[in-house]
């Protein structure tokens, strides 16, 4: 026998979720429809507002509620100083570690040949015009720890040499090929403190 | 290391098994075909985290089963540890004391298995892909960063050839000069940890393996050299090169230079790269040039000289795992003695068993197999379990195998 259209239909949509296989759709489907209507209600309602009112923010593309976000937004933010990160998650990685107090860009990705992304499908662009506003004195490039994030640090440092800002690495010291979200706090906090220019 | 019970379910031609190894030496015999390189390889598999013989590892699952599942209860370095593998046609998952291993190169730095197989013949007799092949698994073995630092050399080689590829033999280096750069810059730096960990662990194989090899052939000199794609790191890498623990400082130091070394070999053979559309420096272009009497083993080598280097390249790996790791990986010999002459035999075993501790040996024959005196006398009859191998599944031959072979 098959599920019910609606059953069926809860199914699908939850396998298309990252890291969720066929089993585990089932088993999530079944676990919601022996919960109580209201948390569901709630489950479904959180969905749709934080769909509905979260977007990238317009300077850092960091996800946030507010425009610009909270970190863009704060005059008490070092704005000499700039990090430059792949993914929303690793500005809060970053922020988890209390050390660093400037402000961030999310490159939104890393250079990829293999996958076909490029330098143009980043967010390069918007990084040349915030620093042509000549505020920002030293970028921190704390990109992943592997390959990928290796060669974009490598090419963005290339990139800014000319414009005459100061460009530093996180130290190494991360675990080789790990996800930067993944560093424990203490590792990336020494990681912000041994940065290294190159 | 040590697997103390071994438990099958629908992998290859086992429905399901439930098996004690000897703490010491375990001896299966059977026909053609009963399942003896299945088992050695289950027991691989489980343990290093890949088939030593497929890279299609659906045909692992028994034909008509959904599933394959292996189940080892390890003790290794003095701590005990489950391991379970579910092989489905979506994929392979291991679990270690019931968390899914997320890196399945980590396995081999902390289950290390050493396995002498047939085809071993390649390592002496094949290209050179057979022995970087060798260095690499030895090296996963051998130290706990080399699978991260092989990781990252096979990711950047597969990005920087698809920007050769990308880019093609018309494109003007200049316009994409950055690019090119960065991806120099982060294949050197990853091939460069790469190449310095191959380094020091040669520093220790070449000379397990001349030392070996001696022994075993009784006589010649084998002389080992790693040929590098990398002319100028040649010299640094030069018959094996450094000391096997250099200081951290020193260890940076020739990293560095590596490093350095790389960056201008890139520059150098760009035009050809983007013609061909690949990297043609770097240790995926390196070889372990093996040569007696002057003459390289691969191309002059005789059967027997060939299938001698083979055999030791493996009895080197264990010597040096069993030296750095401080106890014997699990020794796996299959089909071994099928091919060696008395002599050789003797000295292999003479070799292996006295530093061994849990040690599998399959042999595919009736009654007592070739070699049985001489395992006896090498490794005390007390520490050596007679098993019978039969259609997929095993049964225990008290007393050695003189009993009539039992179902
Ligand atoms: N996926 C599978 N399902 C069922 N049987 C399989 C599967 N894969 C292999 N076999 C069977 O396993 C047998 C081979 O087992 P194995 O290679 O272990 O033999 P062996 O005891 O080592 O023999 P030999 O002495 O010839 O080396 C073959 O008969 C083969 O048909
Ligand atoms: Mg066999
Ligand atoms: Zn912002």
């Amino acid at each position: 026998m098959e599920y019910a259209a609606p059953i069926a239909r809860l199914i699908a949509e939850l396998e298309r979720l990252p890291g969720v296989g066929p089993k585990t759709a089932q088993r999530l489907a079944l676990h919601l429809l022996n919960r109580p209507r209201e948390e569901v209600a709630a489950l479904a309602s959180a969905l749709l507002e934080a769909k509905d009112r979260i977007h990238p923010c317009s300077v850092c593309a960091n996800l946030t509620d507010t425009d610009p976000c909270a970190i863009c937004g704060d005059p008490r933010r070092d704005e000499s100083l700039l990090c430059v990160v792949e993914e929303p998650k690793d500005v809060i990685a970053l922020e988890r570690t209390h050390e660093f107090h400037g402000r961030y860009h999310v490159l939104m990705g890393a250079i990829s040949p293999l996958s076909g992304v490029g330098p143009d499908d980043l967010r390069i662009e918007p990084l040349l015009a915030r620093l042509k506003e000549g505020k920002i004195r030293e970028v921190v490039l704390a990109t992943d720890p592997d390959v990928e994030g290796e060669a974009t640090a490598m090419y963005l440092a290339r990139l800014l040499k000319p414009l005459g800002v100061k460009t530093s690495r996180l130290a190494r010291g991360l675990p080789e090929g790990g996800d930067l979200d993944y560093v424990d706090e203490v590792t990336l906090a020494r990681a912000l403190e041994g940065r290294r220019a190159i | 290391m040590r697997i103390e019970r071994l438990r099958l379910a629908d992998f290859r031609n086992y429905v399901e098994l439930d098996w004690r190894p000897a703490p010491g030496v375990s001896v299966l015999v059977g026909p053609n075909g009963a399942g003896k390189t299945n088992l050695l390889e289950a027991a691989f598999l489980a343990l290093v985290g890949h088939s030593p013989r497929t890279r299609r590892e659906e045909e692992m699952i028994r034909q008509g089963a959904g599933e394959a599942r292996i189940a080892a209860e390890v003790e290794a370095g003095g701590h005990r540890s489950a391991l379970r593998l579910r092989l489905a046609p979506e994929g392979k998952r291991i679990e270690l004391d019931g968390r899914p291993v997320e890196r399945l190169g980590e396995l081999p730095f902390r289950f290390p298995a050493v396995l002498f197989q047939p085809g071993d013949l390649l390592l002496a007799q094949g290209a050179a892909a057979a022995r970087r092949h060798f260095l690499d698994e030895v090296g996963r073995e051998w130290s706990r960063s080399y699978d991260a630092a092989l990781a990252a050399t096979r990711k950047a080689l597969a990005e920087r050839n698809a920007l050769l590829r990308r880019l093609g033999p018309g494109a003007s280096p200049k316009s994409a000069a950055l690019l090119l750069e960065a991806w120099n810059e982060a294949f050197a730096t990853a091939a460069a940890g790469l190449l310095r960990r191959r380094l020091a662990l040669l520093g220790g194989l070449v000379g397990e393996l001349r030392r070996v090899h001696a022994a075993l052939s009784g006589e010649e000199a084998l002389s080992v050299r790693y040929a590098s794609s990398l002319p100028a790191a040649g010299e640094l890498l030069a018959a094996g090169g450094g000391p096997p623990a250099a200081a951290a400082e020193e260890a940076q130091q020739l990293e560095e230079s590596l490093r350095d070394a790389l960056r201008k070999a890139l520059e150098r053979v760009l035009p050809a790269e983007l013609e061909r559309g690949f990297t043609l420096v770097g240790p995926h272009r390196d070889d372990l040039r093996l040569h007696l009497r002057g003459r390289d083993v691969r191309v002059f080598g005789s059967q027997g000289e060939q299938r001698a280097v083979a055999l030791a390249m493996r009895i080197a790996q264990f010597a040096l795992l069993r030296a750095r790791r401080g106890e014997p990986p699990l020794l796996l010999l299959d089909d071994v003695f099928s091919e060696l002459d008395g002599e050789r035999r003797e000295r292999l075993l003479g070799l292996l068993l006295p530093e061994a501790e849990q040690t599998w040996i399959t042999a595919a024959e009736e009654g007592q197999p070739a070699g049985s005196g001489a395992l006896l006398a090498i490794a005390g009859s007390e520490r050596v379990k007679w098993f019978r191998v039969f259609s997929g599944s095993i049964g225990e031959v008290p007393g050695g195998d003189r009993a009539a072979p039992s179902r």
